[in-house]
Formats: structure tokens, C-alpha cells, sequence
């Protein structure tokens, strides 16, 4: 079973999220935000995607998966980026510090199933 | 409600002052023995103490001093049968002090005849009916009524008295 | 998804506090563009969620802030009162409409939706000319690129341009399955594939791929989407994807960043439509122009990849900002390690915890008992941890009072503009902890106090002048700790409370009788009798019905009092105080014949001996004070006979010292506080119950009522004899 960790500071979507995720079959870890999600991808936990918010109180989305791309075990693993963010300049920097894509908020259950079925390994 | 039940429902009887009681089954939790009972200061009589169920804190009524008698004698026999209040929201578990436990009994609706306006020696509205088991009738009691945490809560202040202020 | 629903409905409230937070801090003159993110990101957050659970009234009312507050964080409109009245209205009216989806009210009635239309009326200023711009983030598609209409000239297809590492094929992947994958999002309008990268035949390493493609491509998919196709292979690979309708000049980039010869791929972009010869011509002329005349424009000759240069100006700018504002990043640091956990397992770790404090109890006293020193030795180390797991556990569920106190700048605001009043709100301890289950309940209670004072203590700026004092009313929330307890203090600089005006009122209500002579502190004391109520006009903010009596009894139900001083003219100050928590405690064990009682330990002083158990009277001289105490075995009538010593605890409550006095001093042991249950909440004397560690149930004294009680037997008696020296009541205690 593939896993997912899934960061967002919204309990909302990060519950509505993760039932969509369970439902298809994956395993889901949640964090609330950045550093929570740090300290278990420093634990060496094994994760297949990250899905990650952009705007985040504390560290952002951005700051965060550079951090991850720190870590040896998931310099490959893909990242999505869960956002509304509609700048151009954030995606492009999003993208420089290693995400692998992005989903726009509120994303249907079918596109993001269907993202993840693509970039999963 | 008792009375319109048209099944056959179970009863714990017990033994208090030489009478004979009844429960239902359902509001009985668990029956323990007497023991290790701490006793609560300026409360009236029919409030024994408290006792420690596996870890929660259970208010103990002595029945007899509740229906306006001498409170119980403690003998070997003597038990505390825990009850199961399941009031609106909330939930309460109270023991009562009984002389005696006697059985789990059978009791259809057609065997409970409507409790008498005198007669008995407790309150009527402590009971639900009376129970014609063996040729011997048998006091079924209105377990709300008697352990009405509203009623007790007010009886308890009494004695408490203008002490603390 | 009503656990969905659940979380939503506390998830937006959070935000809708933190949204007025902000909004205040704005309106009091904070341009700090963290606040001013910190309000749209909570705008966000509310909306983000009701579209998710689909609460569409939420959804759209709250875009609409959520555009004004863009605007403001982009910088195009500046803060001003109208706009921030504005935006409070909407927090409310967003609060109204969660009521009533909290009440299974998905679409609001006609009232609420014309008053939600009134505010987005008022809100309309703010939101700029373009009407488009509020539906940009409504249905936020892929087409944030800038689309420009090149001279007239519709290219509707993507443009991708790949060049596959070299490893493609090693690590297992093949480009085909890429392309075909590329399929499922739409159609390969025209494909190019260049091979100049394939060396010689000698030369060639069968297991490498050296091959690229440019490709254009017609769909409706995102930018994201079509990367995501090239997800698996993006680490290795060159790729580059332009949207339909690019700009010439993103097109000329591209040419410029891919490795073949400029003239080649100008011809393959001609070739697939994405450009045309004389815009392919113009360009390449304009770009070498500008880089002899190093123009004035950001177009550089070395353009280099248009993805890199905006990294690297994004990343400096991130820094920047990052800097300038180190409070608020080390704030965000605090923010940022905080963990989301459900109150309800907090709630079951404390249980258990208290479990295993009784548990360890009674291990201890089994070990002590056997005699066996390395058992003793075991289970005392075993007591200190958890002592250790009681105290971080019991942390776990302490919460800074801050945020509860955050509430009245809002009360503040709108008291001072329904009554024209001025009326600053200063607030001390913050950062003060308390257990979240009283921060809870202390909230309403503490909600009337604040706008009494403002209501009633504060007086009309006019009236503050003629009695010299300055217009602006003051009103602090204080918190601190003391001696185990925190205090809560509401303090105003008003009127004061009129105490012949207290007193008349309560002859009236039948509270007191006349020619009853009582103390000043006991005529003020009054205001928390029931049915009391100073005010003849009821006003709108506070005074409807709920009496001072219920913020008392609120009080007293935590195991908390709260009592005033009061001086005309002057002001009037409340303090509440409160236990730190509701569950665990360290206690004081005690016996009185065959019972045990305990008392808190942060309550209590000191212990002595009663030298003289023959005395009469109800106090000893201590160190030249009076000590009043009283004798728990006649108190509670405890049976058995007055042994031939006691000992008095001396225990201390909110500054008055009281002498209870006992058989046998136990010693300190670490207690869960089990409630007696509503069958006992008329008790008086009882703060509530623990299991000692030989399974018995051991009564905690409630010091507090013993103490008041102490002081009012000593007041009696000062009445009587002149002789001892008087001891103030307190008493406002349940």
C-alpha cells in the first residue's frame, strides 16, 4: 500500500482529504502543519507522495519541501502542491525547490485520485 | 410503562427490613459486597457514603432510611447492589444498601397489579407496581423515583444547614 | 461527513477569531503585513473549508472578504475604518451563517442573506473597478499564465518542449509510455523529434536516451497537469511547456534555453503552428537588437531560462521579507510546532494518567509495607515519573488565557461606539496558563464582568471630564498565578459601585432587612445575591436577566470565587480566582479518626501543633496574629474520641489564613480529584473525592468554603468582643 502524508494547517481538508485518500486505498499521515510534517519525514518513515498546502502559518509549503528535498530518502519522492495560490511566481518557485506538481483547492475527489495515480510510483 | 409492557421482563428482588423488593434487571449494573464505604459529613442518613468502584466514586443510599426507616443493619448478607441511572443526558451509577439479595425472577406484565394509594409503608410514587410472585406480593419499585438525583441533591443540602456562610 | 462538518464549524471559528484579532489590530493602527496575511489567510481558510464541505452561503460571503483583504495584502487599497467596520460585520455575519449550519441550516433565509447582501454592499468600495477580479479565485484555473493576444494570432496549444536525460532508460522508463500517457489529457497537435543529440553510431551507448521532442499539444488540461505527465522523469529531463496564447517574447526564451541551434527550433515552432514566420523573424531581430543597446526592458540577451530567472529573484525577496520581520518568524517558529490533537484523547491520557497516579499510590504503600528496601526503592522511582507524566500531561491541556481575553477588544470596540463611550482595554498575562477546561467555562462569566464594567463602571466621557478625570475609560483584564490558583482580574476606573444605592436596592429586593447594619465590604458583596440588580435601565450590552448570582455560581461550579473591591469615583476591580486544573492535585492527606481528608497542598502553610486541645475558643495566637480555625471533628461530626493531640493545618485562600484541625498529619501525596457527582453539588465543605492508594475513598476539604467560613465565625465573634482584631470577609464564595 502506498503511502501519503498530507500537510495542511486546515483540519478541514485535511480530514476530507485523507477519507477521499483512505477510501482509494492509500495509506495517509497527516500534519498540520510543516514542522510536524519534518519531524516524521526525519524519522525516516516511508512516504510515496507528499501532498502538501502552500500557505501555512510558521514555515510555508515552499520552505518546507526544500527542507524535505534535504533528505536523502525522498529526493525523489513526487510532491503535489495543494493551493488556490494563483500566482505564477509562487508555482514557478514552488516548482524550483522541488514540488512535482499541483492540485487546485477544492480539487474533486476524481482529479485528485487521478493526479495521484500519475505521479505514484 | 411497566404496566404496559405486555413481555415477560426480569427482576432482582431483595430482602430490606424483612420486606421483599424489585428491581429490573436493566438498571442493574453490578451487586458487590458490603465493604470500605467512606462516609460523607453533614449529609442525612439515608446518604451512606461513597465507595470506590474500580477507579470511579459511587454514591451509596442506605433504601431503608430512604423510605423513612431506621437505616440497615450491616449483617454478613448485606450487599450493595449498584444501579444504572440513565437520566436525559446523563448517566449515573448510585449503590443501594439492601439486607439482602434473593434472585433473579421472571415476572410477566400480567403478574403486576398497580401499586395501592395506601397501604404500603413507602412512599406511593416510589412504586412502579406490585408484583404477585409466588402467591406473595412483591413491592416493584419506581428505581427513578426512589433515586431521583434532584430530590437527593436538595434533601442533601438539608443539614448542611447555614454552616458555611 | 458530519465529523467533516464538525471540524469545519470549530476550524472557521478559530479563524473568525483570529480574523477579528487581526481586523482589531488593524483598525488600532498595525500595518504589519503578517497581520494583514494572518486575516486574509484565516478568510481563506474559512472559505477553502466551507467550499469542501460544501456550505456555498459561507463560501461565497466569505470570498467576498477574502477579495478586499487580497487587495489590501497586494497593497492596492489601504486600510481605513469604513472598510474595517466592514469586514468586522461580515466576521459576524459569517458567524451567523455557521450558526446556522450548526443548527442544519445549509441555506440561510431571506433576513440573513439580505443582511449578508448589506455588508457586501458596504464591502463594495473595497473591491476596485473590475468586477472580474472577484471571480479570479472563485474557479481558480491554470490560466494564471498571461495569456496576450499576439497580434491578433490564436495559437490554441500548448507547447512542449522535452529533452530526455540520458538515464531515462536505465531507470527503467521509456519516454513512449510519457507520450502516451501525454494522450489522456488531449491530442499531439504536431510533434517534432530531434535527434541532434545522438552521437555517431560507434559512439553510441545503446542504454541512453538521446532523444527530444517539441510538441504541440491541444488540451484543456493545466500546466499542471500536463507536467505531472513528465513527473517521473522532471528530475533528469529538460523540460519546458508553454500555454496556449504565450507571449512571443516566452516563446523566444524558450528558443534561447533549449540546446539546438536557434534557427532549427524558430523552424519547428513555425512548423507546429505556435508561431508564425514574421513573428519568429521580428522577435529574433528584436532580441539582438536590444542586446547591443542593453535595453531598458527585462529582456536580456543571456534570458536563460524564463523558470530560473524567476527563481532567482523569488527566493531573495522571500528572504527579505523574512528578515525584516524576525519577531513575527520567531513567532511563526512557536506556530509552527504545534500539533492539532482531538481534546477528547487529552481528555482519556489525563484519566489514564490519574489512573496510574492512584495505581502507583497504591504500589507504594504496598512496598513500603512488605519491607523489602529495593521494592520501596523501585516504586519510589517509579512515583517520581509519574509525577513527571502527571505534570507534562496535565500541560498538555494548559492554554494561555490570551486568547479568551483577545475577545473583548471587540466588546471594547463596539461598547465604546453603541454608548460613545471611550474605552481603552489593557491587558496583562496574556501568556498566563490555564487548564483548557476552564478556559472554557470561564469565558461567559468572565464575558459579563468585562461589559459590566464598560457598561456600568465606565462613565460617559463628559462625566469623566467634570470629575477630572481623563475622557478614555480603562479597563484591564489581568492575569496571574498565585499560590496554585490563577486570578483573573477585571479592574475599570469608573463610578465604583454605590454602596447606599446597593443597600436601598436590596431592602427593596427583600435581601437584607433595614436597620441590618453590615460591614462596606458586605453591603458590596450583595451584588451577588440573586435577583439583584443595581441597573434601572437595562441596556443592550449587558444587565438582561443574568445577574451577578450566575457569574458567582458559574464561579464557585469550577471550584473558583470571585469577589470586588469597590471605591466611589474611583473604580471598581473584580478578581476571579480559579484552580490551575480541574483534575489532578497535590494533596495533603489528613485523618480524623478512622477518616482521611486532604487538603491541596498549594493551599496549605504550615502545620502546628494545638498545644492547649482544651481550649474553647475558635482561635490561637499565631507569631502574635489571630488565627480563627475550626475543628473538622465537630464540624463534620466525626464519632470517636478527641484524641489527647491535634494538629491545626494552617491553609491560606485569596490572602486569609484559616486553621483546620486535625487528629494525624499523613503527609503529601499526588491525588486525581474524583467528582462527587450531582447528587452532591449542593456540598458544602467538600471540594470532591480521591482514591488513596488502599483503594479507599478519601474526601479533598473545599479550604476555601472553611476558610470564609472561619473568617465569618471570627467576625461574629469580633462583633461581640472588641478585643481580637477584625478579620475582613471575603466572602463572595459558594
Amino acid at each position: 500500500m502506498s503511502t501519503i502524508m498530507l500537510v495542511d494547517d486546515s483540519a478541514t481538508i485535511l480530514l476530507s482529504i485523507s477519507n477521499i485518500l483512505t477510501k482509494a486505498g492509500y495509506a495517509v499521515e497527516k500534519a498540520s502543519n510543516a514542522a510536524e510534517g519534518l519531524s516524521k519525514f526525519k524519522s525516516g518513515m516511508k512516504v510515496d507522495l507528499l501532498i502538501t498546502d502552500l500557505n501555512m502559518p510558521g514555515m510555508n509549503g515552499i520552505e518546507f519541501i526544500k527542507e524535505v528535498r534535504t533528505l536523502p530518502n525522498y529526493k525523489f519522492m513526487p510532491i503535489l502542491f495543494l493551493t488556490t495560490e494563483s500566482q505564477q511566481s509562487k508555482r514557478l518557485e514552488a516548482k524550483a525547490a522541488g514540488a512535482s506538481g499541483w492540485l487546485v483547492k477544492p480539487a474533486t475527489a476524481d482529479e485528485l485520485l487521478g493526479t495521484i495515480k500519475l505521479v505514484i510510483r | 410503562m411497566l404496566l404496559n409492557a405486555p413481555d415477560i421482563q426480569q427482576y432482582l428482588t431483595f430482602l430490606l427490613s424483612g420486606e421483599m423488593y424489585a428491581v429490573g434487571i436493566l438498571n442493574v449494573k453490578e451487586i458487590i459486597e458490603y465493604g470500605q464505604l467512606t462516609e460523607i459529613p453533614m449529609m442525612p442518613a439515608f446518604i451512606r457514603g461513597v465507595i470506590n468502584l474500580r477507579g470511579a466514586v459511587v454514591p451509596v443510599i442506605d433504601l431503608a432510611a430512604r423510605f423513612g426507616g431506621a437505616p440497615s443493619e450491616q449483617s454478613r448478607r448485606t450487599c450493595i447492589v449498584i444501579i444504572e441511572l440513565v437520566t436525559e443526558d446523563e448517566h449515573h451509577d448510585i449503590g443501594i444498601v439492601v439486607d439482602a439479595v434473593s434472585e433473579v425472577l421472571e415476572v410477566s406484565s400480567a403478574d403486576i397489579e398497580p401499586a395501592p394509594s395506601f397501604g404500603a409503608r413507602i412512599r406511593a410514587d416510589f412504586i412502579a407496581g406490585m408484583g404477585k410472585i409466588g402467591g406473595k406480593f412483591v413491592i416493584m419499585l419506581d428505581i427513578k423515583k426512589v433515586l431521583s438525583v434532584d430530590e437527593i441533591a436538595t434533601l442533601a443540602t438539608v443539614g448542611q444547614g447555614e454552616a458555611t456562610n | 461527513m458530519d465529523e467533516i462538518l464538525n471540524v469545519f464549524s470549530v476550524e472557521a471559528r478559530e479563524q473568525l477569531e483570529a480574523m477579528e484579532a487581526g481586523l482589531l489590530q488593524l483598525e488600532e493602527g498595525d500595518r504589519d503585513p503578517e497581520t494583514i496575511n494572518g486575516v486574509f489567510r484565516a478568510a481563506h481558510t474559512i472559505k477553502g473549508g466551507a467550499g469542501v464541505v460544501e456550505i456555498h452561503s459561507v463560501e461565497k460571503f466569505t470570498h467576498v472578504l477574502e477579495n478586499v483583504l487580497d487587495r489590501l495584502r497586494n497593497g492596492e487599497i489601504e486600510v481605513n475604518g469604513d472598510m474595517i467596520s466592514a469586514l468586522l460585520l461580515g466576521c459576524d455575519h459569517i458567524g451567523t451563517l455557521l450558526d446556522m449550519v450548526a443548527s442544519g441550516q445549509t441555506e440561510p433565509d431571506d433576513d440573513v442573506r439580505r443582511a449578508g447582501d448589506d455588508i457586501a454592499e458596504q464591502l463594495r468600495p473595497f473591491l476596485g473597478a473590475k468586477a472580474a477580479e472577484a471571480a479570479k479565485n472563485v474557479t481558480v484555473s491554470d490560466a494564471d499564465v498571461q495569456r496576450s493576444d499576439r497580434e491578433g494570432r490564436i495559437n490554441d496549444c500548448w507547447h512542449i518542449s522535452i529533452r530526455f536525460g540520458r538515464n531515462v532508460l536505465k531507470n527503467g522508463m521509456d519516454p513512449l509510455a510519457f507520450l502516451r500517457y501525454l494522450l489522456n489529457l488531449g491530442e499531439i497537435a504536431h510533434i517534432t523529434t530531434l535527434t541532434d543529440a545522438m552521437p555517431e553510431a560507434d559512439a553510441m551507448d545503446p542504454e541512453l536516451c538521446y532523444l527530444g521532442f517539441e510538441i504541440a499539444f491541444r488540451s484543456h488540461a493545466s500546466k499542471a497537469a500536463i507536467e505531472h505527465v513528465f513527473e517521473f522523469c522532471r528530475d533528469e529531463c529538460d523540460l519546458h511547456i508553454l500555454p496556449p496564447d504565450s507571449k512571443l517574447e516566452e516563446y523566444l526564451l524558450l528558443i534561447d534555453a533549449l540546446p539546438e541551434e536557434t534557427m532549427r527550433l524558430g523552424e519547428i515552432l513555425v512548423k507546429s503552428g505556435a508561431l508564425t514566420r514574421e513573428e519568429l523573424d521580428a522577435g529574433l531581430r528584436r532580441q539582438s537588437g536590444e542586446a547591443v543597446g542593453a535595453g531598458d526592458t527585462a529582456a536580456a540577451p543571456q534570458l536563460g531560462n524564463i523558470l530560473i530567472q524567476q527563481q532567482s529573484v523569488q527566493p531573495e525577496l522571500v528572504e527579505a521579507a523574512a528578515t525584516k520581520q524576525k519577531a513575527v518568524s520567531e513567532k511563526k517558529a512557536a506556530e509552527s510546532s504545534l500539533i492539532r490533537v482531538h481534546a477528547d484523547k487529552l481528555d482519556q491520557l489525563i484519566d489514564l494518567v490519574g489512573e496510574l497516579v492512584i495505581a502507583g499510590a497504591s504500589a507504594n504503600l504496598l512496598a513500603k509495607k512488605s519491607g523489602e528496601a529495593s521494592l520501596a526503592e523501585a516504586t519510589s522511582v517509579l512515583s517520581r515519573l509519574v509525577e513527571s507524566i502527571r505534570d507534562s500531561a496535565l500541560q498538555l491541556r494548559m492554554v494561555q488565557i490570551g486568547e479568551t481575553f483577545n475577545r473583548f477588544h471587540r466588546v471594547a470596540r463596539d461598547v465604546s461606539r453603541e454608548l460613545s463611550k471611550e474605552i481603552e482595554l489593557v491587558i496583562n498575562g496574556a501568556e498566563t496558563e490555564l487548564d483548557k477546561s476552564v478556559v472554557e467555562k470561564i469565558g461567559d462569566p468572565l464575558m459579563h464582568l468585562v461589559r459590566n464594567a464598560m457598561d456600568h463602571g465606565i462613565e460617559s466621557p463628559a462625566a469623566r471630564a467634570a470629575a477630572g478625570k481623563p475622557t478614555a475609560g480603562r479597563v484591564e483584564l489581568n492575569a496571574f498565578h498565585d499560590s496554585g490558583s490563577i486570578v483573573i482580574e477585571v479592574v475599570d476606573d469608573g463610578g465604583g459601585l454605590n454602596k447606599d444605592r446597593i443597600q436601598a436596592k436590596a431592602i427593596e429586593k427583600g435581601i437584607i432587612q433595614e436597620g441590618d447594619t453590615l460591614s462596606d465590604q458586605e453591603v458590596v458583596n450583595l451584588i451577588f445575591e440573586a435577583g439583584f440588580s443595581t441597573v434601572e435601565k437595562v441596556t443592550n450590552l449587558s444587565g438582561r436577566g443574568v445577574g451577578m448570582d450566575v457569574v458567582r455560581k458559574n464561579i464557585a461550579a469550577l471550584r473558583g470565587s470571585v469577589d470586588v473591591k469597590t471605591e466611589m469615583g474611583a473604580g471598581s476591580r473584580f478578581t476571579i480566582r480559579l484552580p490551575l486544573t480541574l483534575a489532578i492535585i497535590d494533596g495533603f492527606l489528613t485523618g480524623v479518626g478512622k477518616a482521611s481528608y486532604v487538603i491541596p497542598l498549594d493551599m496549605v502553610v504550615e502545620c502546628i501543633e494545638l498545644a492547649d486541645t482544651s481550649v474553647e475558643r475558635d482561635y490561637i495566637n499565631l507569631r502574635g496574629e489571630v488565627l480563627p480555625f475550626v475543628r473538622l471533628r465537630e464540624l463534620f461530626e466525626v464519632p470517636g474520641k478527641q484524641p489527647a493531640r491535634e494538629n491545626i493545618v494552617v491553609v491560606q485562600y485569596a490572602g486569609q489564613k484559616a486553621g483546620i484541625v486535625v487528629d494525624q498529619l499523613l503527609g503529601e501525596f499526588q491525588t486525581v480529584i474524583k467528582p462527587l457527582g450531582t447528587l452532591f453539588r449542593n456540598m458544602r465543605g467538600i471540594g470532591g473525592s480521591t482514591i488513596l492508594g488502599t483503594g479507599e475513598v478519601a474526601l479533598i476539604l473545599d479550604v476555601q468554603a472553611l476558610v470564609s467560613q472561619c473568617a465569618a465565625a471570627e467576625e461574629q465573634q469580633a462583633h461581640s468582643s472588641h478585643g481580637v482584631r477584625r478579620i475582613e470577609s471575603h466572602g463572595a464564595t459558594a
